[in-house]
């Protein structure tokens, strides 16, 4: 059995990502290429070639087959991923869950804004600014 | 579980090898490349300062780097810590940093409310229900041939790059929705499959500011704002555009005559 991999997403293909610096050097790190989830996303071949060139520049496995039976196989202790917003991603991640620990790991803040509810880009905006033209949003002020 | 080939001759392959993949996916690749070379070298090229007087136009200094902020291979605090290197005050990048953090601020909404990324946030405030508002996008519009030269040519600039300039996506937006009467997740829904940075936050919830569905009254245009950002480019005849060729009064009373007729009776 193995103890972690980590799994990149089409919303996460970066190995700058804030969480290669969690695990153990040596993790397994996948790319799963998913024809249903792609299929499912109606993704025309300009966006499946655009990600397909994105991976390999990267160092990492990219794998064929369907996300869910692939991670039941390997049945990992942990998934470690880029965190994302994407409704899709997060209904997969939520069906990885019920039969592992799932990770989700965000990348470096844009802004230092409490992560609370908006509705309208001028409110958000009016805080976000403070640090939002800030290098590292101030992380060291 | 199959490797896949991470290594080819030359693009060609690649895309061939794509093709082998996903054999049901649509069109040709794009001319517009991924991967970090490509992302890292537009962001060399970014112009922070000159972003704010002439991002509306066709020829603006955009960076084009939405594709790869998408799919996370460059990130917004990368950008905007790039960004603060072109400039002595902060406050001469503030336009640019501020696009940035529309980027940022549809992430948070869907974050918060997932179920807007496909619902109506809101009622249309069109004067129109939403059972008014056609399901499915007509074969017209999705083959570029609705016979307005400028909406014809901007979608064929989608299909043909993936990419297209926010004032080019919010007059197609506007076109579908508000002059055809088509529901905003019938396009948003296309524009997803082709736009490379097609992201269902920014993308979708941006669909529903110009569908009024998220913003305080529909987004409309005419033939002379076309023309101010983008009339080197298009045909912008007038007898090509007939449609667009109106005052936004004119337009108003076009598009949303339940809405100009209360206003007669308010």
């Amino acid at each position: 059995m193995i103890d972690t991999i980590i799994w990149l997403h089409d919303k996460g293909l970066s190995i700058s990502h804030p969480l290669f610096e969690l695990p153990n050097a040596g993790t397994p790190c996948f790319f799963i290429w998913d024809d249903g989830y792609f299929k499912q996303r109606a993704y025309s071949l300009k966006r499946l070639v655009f990600i397909y060139e994105s991976l390999c520049e990267m160092p990492i496995q990219i794998v064929q087959g369907n996300t869910l039976e692939i991670f039941t196989e390997m049945r990992p202790q942990k998934i470690i991923t880029p965190y994302t917003a994407d409704t899709e991603i997060n209904h997969l991640i939520k069906q990885l869950a019920k039969g592992v620990a799932v990770e989700t790991i965000r990348s470096k803040p844009f802004s230092m804004t409490p992560n609370s509810d908006v509705k309208r880009f001028f409110k958000y905006w009016s805080k976000a600014k403070k640090t939002a033209l800030l290098e590292d949003a101030g992380k060291n002020l | 579980m199959r490797n896949l080939q991470n290594q080819f001759e030359n693009r060609q392959a690649l895309v061939n090898y794509v093709q082998k993949l996903a054999p049901w996916a649509e069109g040709d690749a794009s001319e517009i490349k991924g991967g970090l070379s490509q992302g890292l070298e537009k962001l060399q090229a970014i112009d922070p300062i000159n972003y704010g007087n002439t991002r509306n136009f066709s020829d603006g200094k955009i960076t084009r780097l939405s594709p790869y902020v998408h799919h996370g291979i460059i990130d917004l605090n990368q950008i905007r810590n790039e960004a603060l290197r072109h400039c002595s005050q902060p406050e001469q990048i503030i336009k640019f940093v501020q696009e940035l953090a529309w980027r940022d601020f549809w992430q948070r909404v869907a974050e918060h409310h997932p179920e807007w990324v496909w619902k109506d946030v809101e009622p249309y405030k069109t004067g129109f229900k939403p059972q008014d508002y056609a399901e499915i996008l007509p074969d017209d519009i999705t083959s570029a041939n609705t016979g307005i030269a400028c909406i014809d040519w901007f979608i064929e600039d989608l299909i043909n790059t993936g990419y297209l300039h926010n004032h080019t996506r919010m007059y197609i937006a506007s076109y579908i929705v508000h002059f055809r009467r088509i529901k905003w997740q019938a396009g948003a829904k296309w524009f997803l499959s082709h736009l490379l940075d097609g992201d269902e936050a920014s993308n979708n919830l941006s669909w529903q500011w110009v569908a009024s569905t998220f913003s305080n009254k529909p987004y409309i245009f005419n033939l002379e704002n076309v023309d101010k950002y983008f009339g080197m480019q298009v045909d912008m005849s007038s007898e090509h555009n007939a449609i667009l060729d109106a005052s936004y009064q004119q337009l108003t009373e076009l598009l949303f005559p339940n809405l100009v007729e209360r206003d007669r009776h308010d």
